[in-house]
């Protein structure tokens, strides 16, 4: 498992794709804190037209409690998407480079390939949440953002922690999708559906039973009427993710490798 | 001694067609076998058997006396479907991740497979920018890496020059010659597998249909003297004259079987030259593989 780790961080590290997944959440953190500037003085929100209209959206004040909320829901939806890709590169890239014959008779295991391929994008998700927050800090300090507090910034920082981590879970079985459809394009598109039907879903009251709902829903994306995903969501999310990691464990083992 | 490869009754099937059928063989200790076959003839399929990618749809597998799964892997260096590698890596960075998934930490190996494989002055290239023959090379590198006791190999000489091909072909004896490792290839190139195997299996169509020694497929691939003159009527009439078998063929020559014409071709020129009509062309010929598959399959 170490040999394994051991390469996939090589084969990351090499790549630009943590790059291009690190300027997405930096350009994120961004517009968040753009956001928070124009709502900081309507008068001007108002004079920029429709990046004042769009930023109203966010919420009606420029303070912290609205900004971390941004971050989280920022998570939820943006996390989908960039976690998603991490997922479909990591699996995708071998069958699309047709590297995968050379990972199919060694002495580490397929197992163990697939295991370290998802602790490698769970560790790349937790930093690239991590660079979100730290951001969101830097911003929102250079805004001087008011209502500030220590658990407010606490409770801030764990409801993204917490988006995150379900979001991560949700995109396994992305990669099962990218392994079985041996490339890029299927992993994609299950990532396109899962976010299509995800808003579909919520929107039509469902949300708490469609797990790829649950992250945006537990980040209040829905709004402040909105009912919690309660355990059943969390579950679905939490059985969503074992689901992927194992089916993808198995198909990498079991499926014949003939192309 | 126990073979280092036993396939029994082992076949493949998607749906109604039959990739590998009933295929039975043994490879013994330093041997050089050679799968021989047209394209879809069931190299590859058999090839990603023994390496327990493809499941059999029936029969077993042994390599090293152990079965597929989870295989003898450390023991085993192979090369599949032409070579492979991830293009922002370097060479050594692309061995170096081969090396790993091997356990193997040290750097020594990967400095000399890179050193075995010619490819010192490449090793800092991404292996993107690597022409096909190199890139070829890397992938047999990774096959080489951990010194395997058995070496399975699916057409080693694409993209290769001749050169290459050469290099590739005394390294290959070398590694059956001296470290007495076993070699499995694949090939549709004849006259490559003639010069390299000691034992060749003729697959077509998903079968074992011969088995030979080089010896022997060195007799099984026919020669013959391929001739061409400017008056060939009168070409055909002076080699019936000196006691000579000469046919037509549909390329406007003539080709001659016997072993006498074979072995002193300088005596049916000067029996040409004598009769007035030299020939312009006159070549010892040997049968393609399609020939020879032909008359195997016809057999």
């Amino acid at each position: 498992m170490i040999n394994a780790l051991a390469t996939e961080l090589l084969k990351a590290r090499r790549s630009r794709v943590p790059w291009v997944t690190a300027l997405a959440f930096t350009v994120a953190a961004g517009v968040g804190g753009l956001f928070m500037f124009i709502l900081q003085d309507q008068g001007r929100a108002r004079s920029l037209g429709l990046i004042g209209t769009k930023a109203s959206l966010v919420g009606r004040d420029a303070d912290w409690p609205t900004y971390l909320a941004f971050l989280a829901q920022t998570t939820a939806v943006g996390g989908m998407l960039v976690f998603g890709l991490v997922s479909v590169w990591l699996f995708g890239r071998e069958f699309g480079q047709n590297t995968v014959k050379d990972l199919l008779a060694l002495p580490t295991s397929r197992t163990a390939i697939v295991l370290a391929k998802f602790v490698v994008a769970a560790l790349w998700c937790l930093v690239l949440t991590v660079q979100l927050v730290v951001l969101g800090l830097v911003i929102g300090t250079v805004l001087r953002l008011p209502g500030w507090s220590a658990d407010l910034a606490a409770s801030g920082v764990a409801t993204v922690g917490a988006t995150a981590a379900m979001t991560v879970l949700l995109t396994t079985p992305i990669a099962f999708a990218a392994s079985v459809g041996r490339g890029y394009l299927s992993g994609v598109g299950v990532m396109m559906a899962a976010i299509f039907f995800a808003q579909v879903i919520a929107a039509l009251g469902y949300g708490r039973y469609f797990p790829w709902s649950v992250p945006a829903l537990f980040s209040g994306l829905a709004g402040p009427d909105s009912d919690p995903p309660g355990l059943l969501g969390l579950l679905l999310v939490l059985l969503v993710g074992v689901a992927g990691v194992v089916a993808t464990a198995l198909w990498w083992r079991n499926a014949d490798q003939d192309r | 001694m126990a073979p280092v490869i036993a396939l029994r009754s082992l076949s493949k099937h998607y749906g109604d067609l039959a990739a590998v059928d009933d295929l039975s063989l043994d490879v013994a200790a330093g041997e050089i076998y050679a799968l021989l076959g047209l394209n879809g003839a069931g190299k590859t399929t058999t090839i990603r058997m023994l390496l327990g990618m493809v499941r059999p749809s029936s029969g077993s597998v042994e390599l090293l006396g152990e079965p597929v799964r989870p295989g003898p892997w450390a023991r085993v260096g192979y090369l599949v479907e032409g070579p492979a590698a991830y293009p922002e890596l370097t060479v050594v960075e692309n061995l170096t991740v081969a090396a790993r998934l091997r356990g193997l930490w040290g750097r020594r190996q990967v400095d000399e497979v890179v050193e075995r494989l010619n490819l010192t002055a490449y090793a800092t290239r991404r292996a993107g920018t690597l022409s096909l023959g190199n890139a070829q090379r890397l992938g047999l590198a990774k096959a080489l890496l951990h010194k395997p006791e058995l070496l399975i190999l699916d057409e080693p000489a694409n993209g290769l020059d001749p050169a290459g091909v050469a290099e590739i072909r005394e390294l290959v004896r070398e590694l059956s010659r001296e470290h007495g490792v076993t070699v499995v290839l694949s090939s549709h190139i004849l006259t490559e597998v003639a010069r390299l195997a000691t034992r060749i299996g003729v697959l077509h169509r998903g079968r074992l249909v011969r088995e030979l020694d080089a010896g022997e497929l060195a007799a099984q691939t026919r020669r013959r003297l391929s001739v061409t003159a400017r008056d060939l009527v009168a070409a055909e009439h002076a080699l019936h004259a000196v006691g000579f078998s000469p046919i037509r063929t549909d390329l406007g020559a003539l080709d001659l079987m016997d072993d006498r014409a074979i072995a002193e071709p300088e005596r049916v020129a000067v029996a040409l030259v004598a009769a007035g009509c030299p020939p312009v062309r006159l070549v010892v010929e040997q049968d393609d593989l399609e020939t020879f598959f032909l008359r195997v399959v016809e057999s």
